[in-house]
C-alpha cells in the first residue's frame, strides 16, 4: 500500500535522528565519559550508522513501491526496517564498547548518579485534550448503541464487517475508550514520578534536560491521545453510517498521516533539547554520568534486577522504557513481540 | 532537591546517602517535616538495591535526623535551628572532628588553611547555596 511509504520515510528518519535525541554521552547506547564524546571511533561509528540507516530506508520504500500490489507487503517492510535499524544499531555501537574497554576509558573519572530525593513539581498532563479524547471515545460508543438497531445488516458491504450485533459494533469502541482512558492515566502516573538525574557534567543542565522532556512527554502523549481516538473512533463509526470503503480508506490513510504529526514533533523536540544541552560549555570538571553499559542489553534493553522500578527513563529519547529485570517488565518484553507477530499476522496478512 | 551518590566511590552507598541528607539538613534545603523519597523510588532512581536505601534511612533514624510513620513515609526529624545538641553528640562530634583536622596537618595543610577551609564550608552552610554543588 503506498500509504506505508511516508510512515516508512518518518521511521527511516526517527532512525537516523537516534544520536541526535541521545545524551552525547550516550553515543549509540554506549556510556563514554564527556571529555571522550568527540573521540574519532564514537564520531565514525556514529556516522557510519546514519548512513546505513539511510540506505536501509532508501531501500524500504523502494521495496515498498516495487510490492505495493502485494496486499500487506508495505506493512512487512515497515517491519523489517524496524528490526534491521536495531539490529544496525547493535552491530554499529560495537567498535565504541571495544575502544572503551582498550582504553579504560573511565579509569580515573569521577562519576555520578542522581536522584530526586523529595517531592517536585513535574509537567501536569494536558488534561482538557485528555477529556476531549474521552468525550470522542464516549461518542463513538454512543453512536452504534444508538444507530444499531436501524441498520440493515452490512454483512459483505464493508471489508472485515462481520454479520450486525452488539460485538462488532461495539469491540472497536471500547477499546479506544479503554486506549483514551489509558493515555490519560499514564499520563497522571507519569507525574507522580521521581526520575533519577544523570548530572552529564552539569547537574542544572540535566535537570533542565529532564523538565523539558517531561514537557514534551505530557504534550505527546495528549497528541497521540487525540489523533488515536479520533481515527480508531472514525473506523469503528464510519461503517454504520454507511460511508463508502474509499471515503473510509481516506479517513484511516488522513488519520496515519497525522499520526505521523506528533511523532516527528516528538523527535524535533527532543533533538532541540539535546541540541541546548550540547551549547552548555562545561568550564569545571564535574562528575559524569556512570558507565551502566552492563544495565543496557544491546544499548537499549534495560535489565536491573536490582532496580524495583518496573519502567526507566529512556537512554535515548523521551519517555520510558521496561525494566526487564523486574516482573511486569519482563512481562512487556515477552508480550510485545507476540503482539507486534499477532497485529502483522492479522492485520497485513489478513 | 535531589542528591547524588559516585557508584565507584570507597564510601559505601549508604554512606553517602546518608552523608548528603546530613548536609541537606545542615545547609537547609531539607527543614524538618520535609518527606524524603519512599525506598522503592529512591532505589528505583539511583539503580541500587532497596536494602541499601533501607540502610541508609536506619542510620539517620538512629541519629534522630529522620522518622518515619506508616502514613506520611520518612521525613525529617530535626531543623539546623531547632534544639539544641545533647552534649554527648557534641562531645563525639568534636573527637570526630579532631580527627579530620588532625589528619589535614598531618598531611601538611597548614593552620591558616584549615581556617580558611572551615571558614568556606560554614559560610556555605549558612548561605545554603549548595544546591548546584549538593554532593559532590
Amino acid at each position: 500500500m503506498v500509504w506505508t511509504i511516508p510512515m516508512v520515510v518518518a521511521v527511516g528518519a526517527a532512525l537516523v535522528a537516534v544520536p541526535r535525541i541521545s545524551r552525547r554521552t550516550v553515543p549509540l547506547g554506549v556510556s563514554v565519559p564527556h571529555a571522550r564524546t568527540g573521540e574519532l571511533v564514537v564520531t565514525r561509528a556514529v556516522r557510519t550508522y546514519q548512513w546505513a540507516c539511510v540506505a536501509l530506508t532508501v531501500l524500504t520504500v523502494l521495496g515498498s513501491w516495487a510490492t505495493k500490489a502485494i496486499e500487506g507487503s508495505g506493512g512487512l517492510w515497515l517491519l523489517g526496517l524496524i528490526v534491521s535499524g536495531m539490529g544496525t544499531f547493535a552491530v554499529c555501537r560495537l567498535p565504541i564498547v571495544r575502544a572503551k574497554r582498550a582504553g579504560e576509558w573511565y579509569e580515573g573519572v569521577p562519576v555520578r548518579i542522581g536522584a530526586v530525593l523529595t517531592e517536585e513539581r513535574t509537567a501536569r498532563p494536558v488534561w482538557a485534550a485528555h477529556a476531549f479524547s474521552l468525550s470522542v471515545a464516549i461518542v463513538g460508543i454512543v453512536i452504534p448503541w444508538a444507530t444499531l438497531a436501524t441498520l440493515p445488516d452490512s454483512s459483505g458491504q464493508v471489508v472485515r464487517w462481520g454479520d450486525k450485533s452488539w460485538g462488532v459494533a461495539m469491540t472497536v469502541p471500547t477499546i479506544t475508550l479503554v486506549v483514551a482512558a489509558g493515555f490519560a492515566v499514564l499520563a497522571w502516573a507519569i507525574t507522580r514520578r521521581r526520575d533519577s538525574i544523570l548530572p552529564d557534567g552539569d547537574w542544572a543542565k540535566a535537570r533542565s534536560l529532564r523538565d523539558e522532556s517531561s514537557r514534551v512527554v505530557q504534550i505527546a502523549l495528549a497528541s497521540f491521545s487525540v489523533i488515536g481516538t479520533l481515527m480508531t473512533t472514525s473506523l469503528g463509526v464510519t461503517p454504520l453510517l454507511r460511508v463508502s470503503k474509499t471515503a473510509a480508506d481516506t479517513a484511516l490513510c488522513a488519520g496515519s498521516v497525522a499520526l505521523l504529526v506528533p511523532i516527528v514533533w516528538l523527535i524535533a523536540a527532543t533533538a532541540r533539547a539535546q541540541t541546548r544541552g550540547r551549547a552548555v560549555t562545561h568550564l569545571r570538571a564535574d562528575p559524569d554520568s556512570p558507565d551502566d553499559d552492563a544495565l543496557w542489553k544491546l544499548g537499549f534493553i534495560y535489565y536491573n534486577t536490582e532496580d524495583p522500578s518496573a519502567f526507566v527513563p529512556k537512554r535515548m529519547g523521551v519517555g520510558y522504557e521496561p525494566n526487564a529485570g523486574h516482573p511486569l517488565g519482563l512481562l512487556i518484553y515477552l508480550i510485545a513481540p507476540i503482539a507486534i507477530l499477532v497485529a502483522v499476522v492479522v492485520f497485513v496478512l489478513g | 532537591m535531589e542528591i547524588g551518590v559516585d557508584p565507584l566511590s570507597p564510601v559505601p552507598i549508604y554512606q553517602q546517602i546518608r552523608d548528603r541528607i546530613v548536609e541537606a539538613i545542615g545547609d537547609g534545603k531539607l527543614r524538618r517535616g520535609d518527606v524524603l523519597g519512599s525506598v522503592r523510588a529512591m532505589a528505583g532512581a539511583l539503580r541500587i538495591n532497596p536494602a541499601t536505601v533501607v540502610k541508609a534511612y536506619e542510620l539517620l533514624r538512629s541519629e534522630g535526623l529522620v522518622a518515619t510513620n506508616a502514613k506520611t513515609g520518612t521525613f525529617v526529624a530535626r531543623d539546623r535551628d531547632g534544639e539544641h545538641p545533647d552534649a554527648a553528640f557534641e562531645g563525639d562530634w568534636s573527637q570526630r572532628l579532631t580527627t579530620v583536622l588532625a589528619e589535614g596537618r598531618a598531611r601538611g595543610i597548614g593552620h591558616d588553611r584549615i581556617l580558611e577551609f572551615c571558614g568556606e564550608i560554614c559560610n556555605r552552610l549558612e548561605s545554603g547555596r549548595r544546591m548546584q554543588k549538593e554532593g559532590q
